[in-house]
């Protein structure tokens, strides 16, 4: 998984590329990306999976857990472009209300402008 | 030539005499250094006149003694033992014969390695460090020896301190630079004096211990399979306070080269032992899993169960249990930790534990899950989650149950198949989470088809899945079977679909009938 960064506005976005799972020694690439920027005093982000083919429970974790760090710290996190596949798997463990989900960008960008 | 064996304070060692005049105090100039009270700063010397080897006490305050008795100039030979203060110094020949025969014959330490494996000795490393190092302060005559050997990181690691006549030193330090110097460069550091005006400096911590020479080597195997490059997986380093062993370097050399060879040997068996006591108790681990969980089938009057559960590496993330009431109700569960292996094989042992405390209980199912989750939510592992289906089979047919966030079980009716959601999000995330209860009648011939996603998204060598629509027409297939035939129909057409593709995730399925 490589994840690469882009801003726009106020808005970090992240680009990830490759399949979101628990690295050999349970690191937590994405969760950790996710917390240093809460610490740069980033609060809005967008994660774009439009690279991620595919997610298994592990990673699934991760992204929870990355969404959950940005919410205790008053930030907000958006997923855009998710396969099918990922809404199937978020639709079964009743996630899919628990993330804020978008099918473009520019749907994501606007809802952080109107404060949704 | 001769040699003397000294023994005083700090043990014995042997100084090779190689040129006289030679001198003996507690002065750092003199040949052999003696730190001792009752030694004079420059308390005698050895010098030869005509062929002939003599002792000269140098005017010291506590005087020479050759064999018991007090000199002032004696003549020696091999045999005779020297007093100066309380060291004592016994003459020998310089035998090159005995010189030759204290190289160790590494044919035997491979013999003996031969023997330890044979033994499945897992201390082989360790035995073999000792050899290496004790005959490496032989040859030397140092006084101290040091293996350092590297880590996988490729930091050097300590791995064993001797010192002269079979001492383990537990706390002994080598030089901080010239170890790393002479891993990273590949070549010979010898210090013939750390007090030079130019080591004294760099070395302070060595040289307060009277320190003066240092020799250290790397320990280097060739590899053959990569083009007789060589690799170096440590250093040999060896100090003293004396001079007089460095003649030895070539031997050395020799045995670094064979050291290097065997210790590199003895490792690789010791990683092969020590992975098959870790795949030793992982089977353990998975016997003990396999324990944890209730028999695989179950029947009474008015229910029968049948259920498989297959980890994909040896211990798993599912579990399913059941929990026959006393009010002749059944509750059941399955269950799957998010990760595999060890890691979220504990944290099921965790979740059984949590679910089999809630069985006693009349609560309805979403008020277990409701209560499992705050559990877990109390231990959270970060980004670990449960997903689970619970459900009581009550006697008048009614079937309530709670999904958190579990693949939707199959109810299968007369009027067709039913899939069980009602319940809310995964377990062990947030605190706050809210379950719902489902409730479906069930009649008799009604059959529940509980299953995790190891069993939906079990692939073939083609790399599609056994998903939901082929898992439904399985069941419709067996329809009219015992709850243990639909079971062994799943068992079957997995393995049918699957083929040669190896399992990626653990599978587990629990079906009940309802007579």
């Amino acid at each position: 998984m490589t994840i690469t960064e882009r801003t726009a506005g106020n808005i970090r976005i992240l680009d990830v590329i490759g399949s979101i799972t628990i690295g050999p020694a349970g690191t937590e690439l994405l969760a950790d990306k996710v917390r240093s920027l809460l610490q740069q005093g980033q609060r809005q982000l967008i994660v774009n999976l439009a690279g991620v083919a595919y997610m298994d429970s592990a990673g699934l974790g991760e992204l929870v857990h990355a969404y959950a760090t940005t919410t205790r710290q008053g930030g907000s996190l958006k997923l855009v472009n998710a396969t099918v596949r990922l809404r199937d798997l978020l639709t079964i463990t009743k996630l899919a209300t628990v993330f804020d989900l978008y099918d473009s960008e520019n749907a994501a960008i606007a809802s952080f402008a109107s404060g949704v | 030539m001769f040699r003397l064996v000294v023994t005083d304070a700090s043990g014995r060692r042997a100084v090779t005499v190689e040129q006289l005049p030679f001198s003996i105090g507690r002065g750092s100039d003199n040949q052999l250094q003696l730190t001792d009270g009752q030694v004079s700063r420059r308390h005698a010397e050895l010098v030869e006149e005509a062929g002939q080897w003599k002792i000269r006490d140098c005017a010291s305050r506590f005087g020479v003694f050759v064999n018991d008795a007090r000199v002032l100039e004696a003549n020696l030979q091999p045999g005779d033992r020297i007093r100066v203060g309380q060291s004592e110094i016994r003459v020998e020949e310089n035998d090159p014969q005995t010189a030759a025969s204290s190289t160790v014959d590494f044919r035997q330490m491979n013999a003996l390695l031969a023997g330890l494996r044979a033994l499945g000795s897992s201390q082989v490393l360790d035995e073999v460090l000792v050899i290496v190092l004790d005959s490496a302060l032989d040859v030397a005559g140092a006084e101290r020896g040091f293996i350092l050997l590297a880590q996988p990181s490729g930091a050097l690691k300590l791995r064993l301190a001797r010192a002269r006549g079979g001492v383990t030193l537990t706390s002994a330090q080598t030089s901080q630079r010239i170890p790393d110097e002479v891993y990273a460069t590949g070549t010979d550091k010898i210090v013939t004096d750390l007090l030079d005006d130019s080591h004294a400096l760099l070395h302070a911590g060595t040289v307060a211990l009277g320190i003066r020479h240092v020799l250290c080597t790397p320990l280097r195997v060739l590899q053959h399979a990569a083009g007789g490059s060589e690799r170096r997986i440590g250093v040999l380093y060896l100090d003293s306070r004396e001079r007089g062993y460095l003649q030895n370097v070539g031997t050395l050399h020799a045995l670094a080269t064979e050291a290097a060879v065997v210790i590199e040997n003895a490792r690789l068996y010791q990683e092969v032992v020590e992975r098959e006591r870790a795949a030793q108790e992982l089977r353990i681990a998975a016997q003990i899993q396999q324990a944890l969980l209730p028999p695989p089938t179950y029947s009474d009057d008015l229910h029968e169960l049948a259920a498989f559960t297959t980890p994909c590496r040896a211990v798993g993330g599912d579990l399913f249990d059941y929990f026959p009431r006393d009010d002749g109700a059944l509750t059941f569960t399955v269950a799957d930790v998010a990760g595999k292996g060890t890691s979220a094989a504990l944290l099921t042992a965790v979740v059984q534990g949590l679910f089999t405390a809630e069985a006693e209980t009349a609560d309805a199912p979403a008020e277990v899950l409701s209560r499992v989750n705050r559990s877990l939510c109390r231990r959270s592992v970060a980004s670990r989650f449960v997903t689970a289906f619970y459900g009581k089979l009550s006697t008048d047919g009614t079937l309530s149950y709670c999904n958190a966030g579990h693949n939707a079980p199959f109810l299968l009716t007369a009027r067709g198949p039913l899939r069980l959601d009602e319940g809310g999000t995964v377990l062990g995330l947030f605190d706050t989470g809210f379950y719902e209860n489902g409730c479906v009648q069930v009649a008799s011939g009604d059959v529940l088809v509980m299953f995790s996603d190891g069993v939906t998204e079990a692939t073939n060598v083609q790399g599609e899945e056994f998903g939901d629509e082929r898992l439904g027409s399985c069941l419709e297939q067996s329809r009219g079977r015992t709850a243990a035939g639909i079971v062994a129909e799943i068992q079957r057409a997995l393995s049918e679909f699957c083929g040669a593709a190896a399992a990626t995730d653990d599978a587990t399925v629990m079906v009940v009938a309802a007579r």
